[in-house]
């Protein structure tokens, strides 16, 4: 083996133990394009397996599923060349962890039951325990209970080989309980969890754990405790931005009966956040936690909107990934979703057959919840007008949060959206330049490059300049000053011609446009997002901002008389 | 899900790793470039061509004969071979220098018989540093 050889297996096992320890749901950094790099280096079947479904694995992780797709492929290939059981179970756990959409369940069933017959002819636990894993989450999305009783049967087995088999045993046993209402062992499984994740090292142990006791402690009628856990939910799903932690901490909050706490988290979810979902892992936990949680509130726009999205997935279960909970079956909230927009029809169907799904399995929580289950009063044609006098927060917060919606105000993710539309509710009936939103300190949009052109301090003095341009504009117009006006707008063009005549990348001439079109796009693009984040937590709110901004490349905030608001746009202390 | 081998496949993945070595060490294994490979480098405001397995070699241990680094970025296989997106990186007369190319390579039993490159000629330290306080890259 020649030096260059030995150096590329050093590397191959660098980077395949560090994504060993890749975290489910935490961005890659560089460790996908080192794995790349390693990869098209390598020729041998075997360690080209390896890194492959390595690379697999980590697409998924990182949240880009659509990416890891063919490189699970071709680790199956080459395991498959090899003819080494234990590296082609290896490779299938790659290709289920790819192919984990909702979309895919037929091909995650004839894949769980490939790996199932080539691990019973594997030695090494760990083969044996992904099989075990990957199967039971297969039954679990089937509601399958012979091929749960016997994943169940074999996780338990494994936990007498290692500590890392028995925090899933006791993890998956504790999921399966609380399915069938049994509570009275939860405290006990939950400490061998403990335990276990203790002794073997996971990372993420403390997140399993932290589950059981939140949804132990509601089943138990212990709020305290659920209240608590909530919270730790609610910091995590917004701290690190996942939608389906977010939903799952809304829904919580709804079990727990504080539609206070429900709203502000779903105001998150509305607008075009749904609709923008990958069709991944969490897809479907996402929309049934949301509908969910939507539905307790009667948020009849946002119930609309989710049930529309979980639709095509009528008569599933929803499994955490994992097979870490069991959410019920989409058949249950979609039926209460077609209840309250008035599908009378489709809700008894979808109802009857999701009790008879729960009465199969054996869930009476989940039975006797929908059983119960009654819908709210009909909507009103419209919600109720937002007070004229009313004051309306939209300011970022001390924590970098924003504060969006009538008083106290709901508390929104930054977007840069609301930036922009912070800056246009500043000088009401003003015109701000879309360049002038969008590069504003950023120095993306207009890039300098190395042929003539003007600096960056030059440019930013332009901006400066032109925002106040902005504002003499706006005052000469109110005192009908029509020369100064003038004057004010030929001086405003000069500056843009400038501004828009920097030389592109490599000192290619920038088309003048592109650059202003650019700025236009993306400056609508924003606003708009915003505005509907806004209209998923106040619909009129949305509609008044629909009315009064204007986008293009110049934008503005003009209310019609009569529909003024009262903006409070900076953080009291 | 494909399953099959593609025999194809595996004789791009070995020229891949073939010219990524190639150009790091300098070393072309046998068959590594076929015969009558012909190679057409494109340059910021110049061209060059080479021909022959031989031709092609001599012509970078003329040119560019400075052992290095490769990063790659991305490697399509295409109905002939392969297109690879890649920087290098080497040390010269006490200077750090880079560049960035895009090659398409046809490949025919192994060995490639033709390559396209466009590479953005070479950077030496003072480009790079100039570039790097006036470009803020999206992607980096």
């Amino acid at each position: 083996m020649s030096t260059h050889d030995d150096e590329l297996a050093a590397r191959t096992r660098a980077v395949l133990d560090a994504a060993a320890g890749h975290v489910f749901g935490t961005e890659p950094g560089r460790l996908a394009a080192e794995l790349y790099d390693v990869l098209v280096r390598t020729t041998e079947d075997t360690p080209r397996a390896r890194v492959a479904a390595a690379l697999a694995r980590v697409w998924v992780y990182g949240g880009h599923a659509d990416r890891a797709a063919p490189f699970a492929e071709e680790a199956l290939d080459r395991a498959e060349r090899t003819g080494d059981p234990g590296l082609v179970a290896e490779c299938l756990d790659a290709m289920l962890t790819a192919h984990w959409g909702p979309d895919e369940l037929d091909l995650r069933l004839r894949l769980g039951a490939r790996l199932d017959a080539v691990a019973a002819h594997v030695l090494d636990p760990e083969v044996r325990l992904r099989a075990h894993l990957w199967g039971l989450q297969v039954a679990c999305e089937t509601l399958h209970l012979q091929g749960i009783h016997r994943h169940l049967r074999a996780l338990d087995a494994l936990g007498e080989e290692s500590a890392r088999a028995r925090f899933f045993a006791a993890s998956r046993q504790w999921m399966y309980d609380v399915l069938r209402g049994r509570t009275d062992r939860a405290a006990a499984l939950t400490a061998s969890v403990e335990a276990a994740s203790s002794e073997a090292g996971l990372a993420d142990g403390w997140m399993i754990v932290a589950l059981m006791r939140c949804y132990t402690a509601i089943l138990t009628g212990d709020r305290t405790t659920g209240v608590d856990l909530a919270e730790r939910m609610e910091e995590f799903g917004r701290a690190e931005g996942v939608p389906e932690v977010v939903a799952e901490a809304a829904w919580v909050w709804a079990l727990l009966d504080r539609p206070d706490r429900v709203r502000p988290l779903l105001g998150e979810l509305g607008g075009s956040v749904l609709a923008s979902l990958p069709r991944d892992v969490n897809l479907l936990l996402t929309l049934q936690c949301t509908l969910a949680a939507a539905l307790a509130v009667d948020d009849r726009e946002l119930v609309a909107a989710a049930a529309a999205l979980l639709a095509p997935f009528e008569d599933r279960a929803v499994v955490n990934a994992g097979a870490v909970y069991v959410h019920g079956v989409t058949d249950d909230t979609l039926s209460r979703a077609a209840a309250v927009l008035g599908d009378t029809e489709r809700a008894e169907r979808l109802r009857e057959r999701a009790l008879a799904t729960y009465r199969r399995i054996g869930a009476p929580w989940w039975h006797d919840r929908l059983r119960d289950w009654t819908p709210p009063a009909p909507a009103t044609p419209t919600s109720p007008p937002r007070p004229a006098a009313s004051e309306v927060h939209l300011h970022p917060t001390a924590s970098g949060v924003w504060l969006v919606g009538p008083a106290p105000g709901h508390p929104v993710r930054p977007l840069r959206g609301l930036d922009y539309l912070h800056r246009l509710l500043s000088s009401p009936g003003g015109t701000v330049p879309a360049i002038d939103l969008v590069s504003d300190g950023s120095g993306t949009v207009l890039q300098p490059g190395t042929g003539p052109t003007i600096d960056r301090q030059a440019a930013a003095s332009y901006r400066r300049r032109l925002a106040d341009i902005d504002a003499e504009l706006a005052e000469a117009e109110q005192w009908a000053d029509q020369g100064r006006a003038e004057r004010l707008a030929g001086e405003r063009e000069a500056l843009l011609d400038e501004l828009g005549a920097a030389a592109g990348l490599g000192g290619r001439a920038r088309a003048h446009g592109s650059t202003r079109e650019r700025a236009r796009v993306a400056a609508t693009k924003a606003i708009g997002t915003a505005i509907d984040r806004i209209g998923a937590i106040d619909a009129d709110l949305g509609r008044h901002l629909r009315d009064s901004v204007r986008t293009g490349s110049e934008c503005s905030y003009r209310p019609a008389v009569g529909d003024e608001v009262t903006w409070v746009l900076a953080a009291r202390p | 899900m494909s399953t099959t081998t593609d025999p194809g496949r595996t004789d791009v993945d070995a020229a891949v790793a073939g010219l990524v070595r190639w150009l790091e060490t300098g070393d072309a294994a046998t068959g590594l470039f076929a015969e009558d490979c012909f190679l057409d480098l494109s340059l910021p405001h110049w061209r060059v061509q080479a021909l022959g397995a031989d031709g092609v070699q001599e012509f970078r241990r003329t040119e560019h004969p400075f052992p290095g680094t490769v990063r790659v970025e991305r490697v399509d296989r295409t109905e002939h071979g392969f297109v690879m997106a890649f920087e290098e990186r080497w040390h010269h007369e006490g200077e750090d220098w880079y560049c960035r190319e895009q090659l398409r390579a046809d490949v025919v039993g192994g060995s490639i018989t033709e390559l396209a490159v466009y590479c953005t000629g070479d950077w030496d330290a003072a480009v790079q540093a100039r570039h790097a306080a006036q470009v803020t890259l999206l992607r980096p």
